[in-house]
Order: structure tokens, then sequence, then C-alpha cells
């Protein structure tokens, strides 16, 4: 209600500087909110520790309310409404429903994508018809979503979370396979979550944004966070990072922006040091790679890889995922302590068992079937990427599309007898529900 | 429509080719669909000997006492001991069995098995669980009826119907009367439904404590189930049969369990006891793991169960009169476990 009258209001004013009062108030009624619910406990216990060791009376209560759920996906969707409307981009929305309806949007509502107003604010205007192809491609969005989350995600996540959550008694081959698994697990689980929501607003009509963008074939970090979380990421630049001065600014300046940036976005995530710390590491990434551009390049001049730029390609690719996975060690890991633990056991491999111990993540007392299931996880990652590179060059669905009926039934046939037997039925629920 | 009808049956037809290749691939002493799903059960019963328990139910008669519940259950109640006190029960429990699998269990079976009484094993363990373990053991292991139909889709997770399908998929080829019990070494059927353990499977515990989420849907068929007795004016003692000190101490929040179980007990006004401690039994010698009671255990914790209930107003009034039975001590009941015994037999109580 608060950026519904703010925005109406700033409707009514004509200069930006008038407007601002109204703009400030509903970002503090936003930001205020988002704080109470998420941010509070911790930064309270961090208050309680700093007086305690000043032996300092310190006995603010902790807040005690549930999380909403999404809470931080329609925050910044509505923010970024009244900072739309402030900026002049669109006008106030004057119906109070259709308002409710961009905020709350069932589709997007709890884990994204995060739209824009001046995107979907439009589309619920525009009259909508039964269109058959339309209606079917949003299933097929939404099924090959599904396949993502319950055949590649769940299954995944039930060796990342014996692993992750019990780090103390895995060595390092099985606790560097469940990372590998974890970034495949909350690529499969967040894309696969965004592929249901575009899917089923597609099939009502409504376009969505892309969220993700194959961000696992990077060549660097920063094009990583181009194809990443793209709704997030964008929102950030635009919102954020450009407003603070962008790369219009000093170097020393822009690399200081870079770092708030991504530490705001990793406390986004969650109300812990570790996805702070995350965020962190990916803003030395990009400063770290700006920082070394011309040495790297010449570097591979003198390697000889600029003669051979599909290798050349391969290797960035590797590296960045690399730097990736170090990174979500933190975003995994409960606990600062339990994330450098967990790399400083990564050296620790034992060669001989190590086959055992890997399928022990799954099935501590048969290893046999802990293998069987291993086996499954990898094939299920292998044949998602499979599909991600062939899409690459051109998109799968439409290749489907053109293959005689026989062959479209069988695919489609494929992919729902695939969740439904190869499916990890365990109520799982989406990572970044959390969030 | 016709389209839907067309997609729909058609993918039917698929589905069941697949899960029929599927289950016809056997890897050990499993099909490729059962280490798929994690099917853990047995063509042949399996160690809790569910394909016999279930062929006698079909014939057994009217009995006093019924117990529902999980392997836990199984291996508690000694129908042993229960005839020597003159009462004849049934235990018509299986590998996991939740309040919901119970619920169609007892649906189906108790008018058939006319019980007074119907003992309610429940655990912590089996309130978390959604029914998938129990339905995957009773799917091999009983005749095909409409109560495996029920259960399936009650259970809501797809790979119960992918089983049932693969169930029905070779029914033809494979009916029930072709399989045959396997048996395990130290443990024994006994008819009525009990299982009798004589092994020690005691390494090191390793289940690491944790809190345990009541899933609200099992909840939800204890209450069903408490009312389905209720309406046939059957008396119902809910129960959580003795546990190992280390396997209770693994769960966090025991006191919400037994607290969520009692709140239902009153609000249906029914009998509720925790056994699970204080019953002169102890893991080295009355467990055969960290899970289940062995001989000696059941024998002693069964004596302890009749004692209970022909203390207890309510439910002894609904069993016939108690015939004492003076009983020769065992050679593994220790001196702790004696105090029991002479308790129990106390003719003043």
């Amino acid at each position: 209600m608060v950026d519904y009258l703010a925005a109406l209001r700033m409707g009514k004013l004509e200069h930006q500087p008038s407007r601002r009062k109204w703009l400030v108030l509903s970002l503090c009624a936003n930001l205020a909110l988002l704080f109470a619910f998420k941010y509070f406990n911790l930064f309270n216990e961090a208050a309680r520790a700093v007086f305690q060791s000043m032996n300092t009376f310190y006995d603010v209560p902790a807040f005690g309310m549930l999380l909403p759920v999404g809470i931080s996906f329609y925050t910044f969707q509505t923010m970024s409404y009244t900072i739309d409307v402030y900026r002049g981009k669109l006008p106030a929305e004057r119906h109070l429903g259709m308002f409710a309806l961009y905020v709350s949007f069932f589709p997007q509502l709890v884990a994204g994508p995060i739209e824009r107003s001046t995107d979907l604010l439009p589309q619920f205007y525009k009259v909508k018809f039964y269109d058959r192809e339309r209606v079917l491609d949003g299933l097929k969005i939404m099924l090959w979503g599904f396949f993502k989350k319950i055949v590649v995600a769940d299954r995944l996540a039930v060796y990342v979370n014996a692993v992750y959550n019990n780090s103390g008694d895995f060595t390092g081959g099985p606790l560097i396979l469940a990372t590998y698994f974890f970034a495949f697990q909350v690529y499969c689980d967040f894309s696969g979550y965004s592929d249901i929501a575009i899917g089923a607003a597609r099939v009502m009509g409504y376009q969505l944004t892309n969220n993700f963008n194959r961000p696992f074939l990077s060549t660097s970090i920063s094009e990583f966070w181009k194809r990443w979380h793209i709704t997030l990421s964008s929102w950030f630049k635009d919102y954020l990072y450009i407003p603070l001065g962008g790369n219009r600014v000093s170097q020393l300046r822009k690399y200081a922006n870079l770092c708030i940036v991504f530490i705001l976005c990793g406390l986004w995530h969650g109300a812990n040091w570790t996805f702070m710390i995350w965020g962190a590491i990916q803003g030395i990434y990009l400063v770290f790679s700006s920082l070394t551009k011309q040495i790297r390049e010449k570097l591979h001049r003198l390697m000889g890889l600029t003669k051979h730029p599909r290798l050349h390609q391969y290797l960035k690719v590797i590296v960045t995922f690399h730097l990736v996975l170090f990174s979500l060690v933190f975003f995994r890991a409960s606990s600062l302590g339990s994330a450098i633990n967990i790399l400083g056991q990564f050296t620790n491999i034992s060669w001989p068992t190590l086959v055992g111990d890997i399928a022990a993540g799954f099935y501590p007392k048969s290893p046999g079937r802990g293998l069987f299931d291993l086996v499954l996880a990898v094939g299920a990652v292998l044949v998602m990427e499979a599909v991600q590179l062939y899409q690459r060059n051109r998109g799968i669905q439409h290749y489907i599309d053109e293959k005689p009926r026989w062959v479209r039934w069988a695919a489609h046939y494929a992919i729902i007898i695939a969740i439904v037997v190869l499916g990890n039925f365990n109520h799982t629920e989406f990572f970044y529900f959390q969030f | 429509m016709k389209r839907i009808f067309k997609f729909s049956s058609g993918f039917l037809a698929v589905h069941l080719v697949t899960i029929a290749i599927l289950s016809n691939i056997q890897i050990r002493d499993y099909s490729l669909l059962q280490l798929i799903t994690h099917d853990n059960s047995m063509s042949g019963g399996g160690g809790g000997y569910t394909q016999l328990r279930f062929r006698e139910a079909e014939h057994y008669g009217p009995v006093d006492i019924l117990f529902v519940g999980s392997s836990r259950g199984i291996m508690a109640f000694d129908v042993d001991e229960f005839s020597r006190n003159g009462l004849r029960t049934f235990n018509l429990g299986s590998t996991g069995q939740c309040p919901l699998n119970s619920y169609f269990l007892l649906e189906n079976f108790v008018d058939r098995l006319n019980p007074r009484l119907v003992v309610f094993e429940s655990n912590c363990l089996t309130l978390e669980s959604d029914g998938l373990e129990s339905f995957f053991d009773l799917n091999r292991n009983m005749n095909m009826s409409e109560v495996l139909v029920k259960m399936a889709w009650a259970v809501e997770n797809p790979h119960a119907l992918t089983a049932l399908a693969s169930r029905l998929v070779w029914l033809p080829v494979q009916p029930m009367e072709k399989n045959k019990q396997c048996t395990f070494p130290g443990i024994k059927y006994i008819e009525g439904g009990f299982i009798k353990a004589e092994i020690n499977n005691k390494k090191e515990f390793e289940d690491k404590a944790r809190i345990i989420k009541i899933n609200p849907r099992q909840l939800e068929y204890l209450d069903k189930s408490l009312k389905l007795l209720k309406e046939r004016n059957i008396s119902v003692l809910l129960t959580i049969v003795p546990e190992t000190i280390e396997q209770k101490n693994s769960f966090s929040n025991y006191e919400e369990i037994i607290n969520a179980l009692d709140s239902l007990s009153k609000v249906r006004t029914t009998s509720f006891i925790d056994f699970s401690s204080n019953q002169g039994l102890n893991s080295r010698n009355h467990f055969c793991d960290f899970h289940h009671l062995n001989a000696a255990g059941a024998e002693l914790f069964s004596r302890h169960l009749i004692n209970y209930i022909y203390t207890t107003e309510e439910l002894s009034t609904v069993l016939p009169e108690r015939k004492l039975l003076l009983v020769q001590k065992p050679a593994y009941v220790n001196s702790d476990s004696l105090i029991l015994i002479r308790t129990i037999h106390d003719p003043a109580m």
C-alpha cells in the first residue's frame, strides 16, 4: 500500500526533486520490512557479540516472526516499480487490483523472475485469447522445468545434503563431488523453478523474462553474471551499480562499487555471513579479472592459446566454472567455519577407498546401491548438460517441433516417464524459496 | 477432449510397457525399477515375513487383541506370551508401517479379525514418514486388493503408483501364490504375526541427533483410524514400544512427539502409554539391533503390556478374564528383568 500510494503521489508531481521524498518513504518502508524480517536477527546477534566482548549489557530480544515466503523477490520488484515511476519511465498504476496483481503474480511470486513493472504491468491490460500453440509451448517449458527440478536437482540434493550436513564424516572425494553436484543442483533447482514459472505464465498468455542462459558455459565471471539469475543481476546493475557511478567513475571507486554490489547481492540471498562472503568473492573475482586483464592476455599469447581459439574458449569455461564452484562452498555451507573445514578437507583424498567413500554419500550402509544412485545422478546431469550444449546453437524445442509426430511424442513421453520413474519425490523444497 | 483421451491412453500404454521392462531387468535381488525407486521390499516377504503374515490374516478368525504398526511392533508383541495369558492376538504390522498404512489395513481387516482391543504402535520415525516404505512391502507381499490401490493413491508419491502398476503388469505372469516366503537365520515367524529375533546385529550406533518433523498426514490418518475403531466400538491403546536409549536420545524433540500423540489420544478419548523407557530393558540384552526388541525383550515387554492392560479399567473390561499361568524363567532373563516379572505376577495386583 505504501508503494502504491507513494507512486500515485509521485505521478502527480512533475519534477523529480519533489518526488524524491515519496521515493525515500517507499524505499525506507520496503527496506525496513526486509530488514526486520530477514536481517534483524543476524545484526542483533553480531551486536550482542560485540557488546559482550566489551562486557556491556545488551538485551535486545530476537525477532521471532516467520520469514514471509519470497519477501526478497517481491520487495525488489516493488522497489523497481517506485524507482521507475520516480524516474518517469512509467506512469503510476492507478488500479489497486492491477498493482496487487503485479506484486503477487503467482507464477513468479515466491522465487522470481524479478519482473520489471515496465514489462509486466502493461501485459495485464492486454486481452488474452486461448491459443493452443502458446498453451502447448508453456506446458513444454514447464515439463522441462519439472525434469530439472525433480529428476536432476532433487536427486543431487540427496547426496549434497548427506555430505554437507555431515561434512566432518567425509573425506575430500565425496566433498569435492558434493560441491560439483551442488553447482548443478542449485542451477537445476532455480532454473527449473524459473522454467515452471515462465511456462505457467505462458499458458495464461504472459511473457516473463528468461532468468538463466546456460551459465556454466560462461567464459568469464562477468559473463556468468549476465547468464545467471539474470533478473537479479540486471536489477542490481540498474538500480544500484549505475546509480553508484557505474563505469564512469575512477577505477578505485568502480572496484569499490563492484564489491559493494556483490556483497549486497550475497546478503540478498540470506541472512548469513556465508552469503556475504560468497558475494564478496564474486566482487573480488571481478576486480581481479579487471586488474589482470592485460597480463592474462599477454600470458595467453605467450602460451599460444590465442592460436587455438576453441581450446582457449574451453579452458576459459573450465576455469570460470571452477571459480564459481569454489565460491559455492560458502553458499552451501552452514557456517563460515564449516566452509573453511570443507575447503581444508578437499586435499584429504583417500585414493584406495575413493569409490566406496563417494558411494557412501548416498547409502552409507550399502555402497553398491550408493554407486547405482551415483550413476543415475551423473546420468541425469549429463542429459541436462547435453541439452544445454545443444541449445548453444538453437533451441532444442524448435528442433523437436520440426521432427515427425512420433518423434515429438516420444520425446515428450520420455521426459514425463523420466520424471515419474526417476524423480525424487521426497518433498524437497525449492532451494531459492528460502530467499 | 478426444485429444486428451488419446494422449492419456497413449501415455498410459507407454508407461506400462516401460514399467514392465524396468521391473523385469533383475540386478541381484532387486529389479531395476526397484533400484531406481528405492523399493527395498523383497518378493519373498523379506525379514518382516509380510507375505506369511498377510496370508495368515486372510483366514485368521476373531481375535482379542489386534496389533498394528511398524517392524518395532512386529518384534515387540510376543503372541506366545499373550496366549499364555489366554489372549488370542494377531499382528497386522509391516516394515515402516505408519498410521496411513495402518488405517487402510484396519479398514480392510478389522471386521474380519473382529478384535476387542487394538494396540496401535506408533513411533517418531513412522510419524515422520510418508508411508511409502510400508506400501512397497505390502504391495509385493499382500494379495492384490482395493486396499493397495487406495493406499498407493493416499501415499501421494508417484513411486507408489509406479510400484502398483509394476505389480499389476506382472500379476498374470507372477501371481502371489507362486512366491515363497524366504527365511532368515535367527529370525522366526510365529503364528499370529510375531517375529521372534534371536540375533544380535548391534555394532555401533550411527544415527545423528536430529529433530523429527511430524508429517501432519500421519496424525490425520491416526485420527481417522481412531475414529474408525470408535465407530465399531473397539477399544484402542495407542503406544510407543521400548526403544534403546541410544535411539531415543537421537531424537532432539522427543517430548514434542509424545505431546502430539497425547493430545490426539485425549481428543479421541483413547488410552495412550509411552513404553519407550523404564521397562527394565537394556540395549545390550533386550534388543537385536538399536531399533528392535529381541525375543527376550519382546517376552518381557509383552508381560509388562499385559499387566498394564489388565490394570487399566477401560482396557481390561473389554477383554476376557485373565488366566494367570506360572511361567518358567527363561535362561536369558537377567536379575533386572526378574523384578519386572515378579511385579507382574504379584497376586495382589
